[in-house]
């Protein structure tokens, strides 16, 4: 299923999955791949658990990408737990990432306006204990978002990261539960982050979609390419033109595609555009 | 309004830039190497991110005034534009901008002075020479921000046989209520009639509150430039241009009218069916157009219409010598 909501979550950790998994009721994904996949009953939200490392990160979105068959109005979130030596416990939309290894940076989209506060990444390759009051430490988040933004719309990519590590809460000390913990104390802020781009995906979606009659009148008649290109354009003039004639009845006595064009076309040929 | 301002490192300390973010409280700054990072990237869509637009502080490095393209002027021998920025607060739903970036963030070159240099360059004591100003982006709706204008303005007064046109669609008038008229700057509104712009002009001030800001300029002393452009097809569009000049002529003095011009609505093939595709339900894309091999636009006899019938009725106003056309995009 491939309309709106579809939503991929990407986490390193089964520990960061587990309470999406909850409260979306995923079902693992049985498959042959080499990561573990997680998927809701009507196909629309899926989630991989990619392992540590961007590079991980990366290869598991391109192969979400492919096994869940994702659309371009997708959602993509990298979330998981990350470094920082202030605000231990708070959730951040990623702003801006930067891959240490070889200072690539990545400047995720703004477009959500919500309670959650934008923040830095920089994506390590080894566990951080020198923590920066400046940026976030993670492992994966550039390597998700070069893939990401390469197969997905630029503006519906979210890296969301949870404090879970600094000065005074020692990396050593992250536990499952604990990890647990902090995403359930931020889980509703993040389902609320998520209405949001859910808002922006259906538009994306709509501006994708053919008219319904686009459907019913290829499957009367029989259009050739060319002309299906055409048919889909006339019928959202047309639509626009006339939103309370009926379709059914204007094309009743056309014989064939051509004469269903025909008819289109010198219906909106005739009439200007009412701007009142 | 603007939560988010990227800078160009190499800006971080310039002035221009100090003083703009002295404008914005509780905004988050973020620094970039070049604004191609951040602004047009793959993937981006113009719709979405127009909901939420940020700010992108940058440095121009080249082609600071370009040719403007044939066709396009106002009498002038020689004609150029500029943009200091790319992209505009407003929204319409004909605007090219949309089709030329995948990015609705606002770009905003503050190096003005390298604008001026290559401005300078260009300007010959034996050539009238025309620059658009407004051509990526709307001259006067964010000068609260900028201080574009206020910069410029003072610069053109030196070349008496140069124009500078502001073109604008904002009803905001500062700086030009506060200084003394230049001769040879015209600010030029865009304009369509009213039902029209309610349409299709969206978050842009409406054809009345323009109307005003012409009406208080003119009365400054300001050089007016009407641009009816681009001109929009439609039910009873006799009677709404007709409307619409009679309404601007009434409040305005000709001898403050330094031009008039029509622009027929074309667009670039490729422009056009990426903006088309943006919009489920959009009445302008009805049209009804024609597609010749590079340009969309109303059909031709329709344009031709349009054009004589406008033109006509600012002769009831004007003399023929104020009135151009602009046929380029």
């Amino acid at each position: 299923m491939n309309s709106p909501p579809s939503i991929r979550w990407l986490v390193a950790l089964r520990a960061e999955a587990k309470e999406i998994i909850s409260q979306y009721e995923l079902k693992s994904f049985e498959h042959e791949g080499p990561y573990q996949i997680f998927k809701s009953k009507k196909y629309d939200i899926w989630l991989i658990i990619s392992g540590i490392g961007k590079v991980n990160a990366a290869a598991a979105a391109a192969y979400l990408f492919l096994k869940s068959k994702a659309a371009p109005w997708s959602i993509w979130i990298n979330f998981g737990i990350a470094g920082f030596e202030k605000n231990y416990g708070t959730i951040f939309k990623i702003d801006k990432i930067i891959s240490q290894s070889n200072n690539k940076t990545f400047f995720p989209s703004k477009v959500i306006k919500d309670k959650i506060e934008y923040a830095s990444l920089l994506t390590v390759d080894r566990a951080q204990e020198n923590y920066s009051k400046n940026y976030m430490y993670d492992m994966e988040g550039s390597g998700f978002f070069e893939t990401t933004s390469k197969i997905a719309s630029h503006d519906l990519i979210l890296v969301l990261k949870i404090v879970s590590d600094n000065s005074n809460n020692k990396v050593t000390s992250i536990n499952k539960d604990n990890i647990d913990c902090l995403v359930k104390k931020n889980i509703l802020a993040v389902k609320n982050c998520l209405k949001n781009l859910i808002d922006l995906s259906e538009e994306i979606y709509i501006s994708k979609q053919k008219p319904k009659s686009f459907y019913e009148l290829t499957s009367k008649y029989s259009f050739t390419f060319s002309q299906k290109i055409a048919l889909e354009d006339l019928l959202k003039k047309w639509q626009l033109l006339f939103p309370k004639r009926k379709l059914d009845v204007i094309i009743n006595d056309c014989k064939d595609s051509k004469s269903v064009i025909v008819r289109l076309k010198s219906d909106i040929d005739e009439t200007a555009i009412s701007w009142s | 309004m603007i939560d988010t301002i990227y800078i160009e490192k190499e800006i971080k300390k310039h002035p221009r830039t100090l003083e703009i973010l002295s404008k914005f409280r509780n905004v988050r700054t973020i620094a970039i190497d070049r604004y191609g990072e951040v602004f047009n990237r793959k993937n981006q869509n113009f719709r979405i991110q127009k909901k939420n637009p940020c700010l992108i502080l940058a440095k121009k490095h080249k082609g600071f005034v370009l040719p403007a393209p044939e066709g396009f002027g106002i009498g002038s021998s020689k004609n150029y534009y500029f943009s200091h920025m790319y992209n505009c607060i407003y929204d319409c739903s004909y605007c090219f901008l949309q089709g030329m970036y995948s990015s609705a963030n606002f770009v905003l070159f503050v190096n003005y002075e390298d604008f001026v240099l290559e401005i300078k360059k260009l300007i010959s004591k034996k050539e009238n020479i025309t620059f658009f100003s407004g051509y990526d982006c709307d001259s006067l709706a964010l000068e609260n921000i900028t201080g574009f204008a206020s910069y410029i303005l003072p610069i053109f007064k030196e070349y008496s046989n140069c124009i500078l046109e502001l073109r604008t669609k904002s009803s905001q008038i500062k700086p030009l209520d506060k200084i003394e008229p230049i001769k040879n700057c015209v600010i030029a509104f865009s304009l369509m009639p009213d039902k029209i712009s309610l349409a299709l002009d969206k978050k842009a001030p409406t054809i009345k509150r323009r109307i005003a800001a012409i009406k208080t300029l003119s009365a400054l002393g300001w050089k007016i430039g009407l641009r009816f452009d681009p001109l929009i097809f439609g039910d009873s569009w006799k009677d709404q241009y007709q409307d619409l000049h009679e309404n601007i002529f009434n409040v305005i003095n000709i001898s403050s009218i330094h031009s008039i011009s029509y622009g027929p609505l074309r667009f670039p093939i490729a422009m056009y069916k990426k903006i088309n595709n943006m919009y489920q339900n959009e009445k302008l894309f009805v049209g009804p157009f024609e597609q010749n091999q590079s340009e969309v636009s109303y059909k031709q006899e329709i344009e031709d219409e349009m054009t004589e019938f406008c033109k006509n009725l600012s002769l009831n106003f004007a003399p023929e010598s104020l009135i151009f056309n602009c046929k380029s995009n």
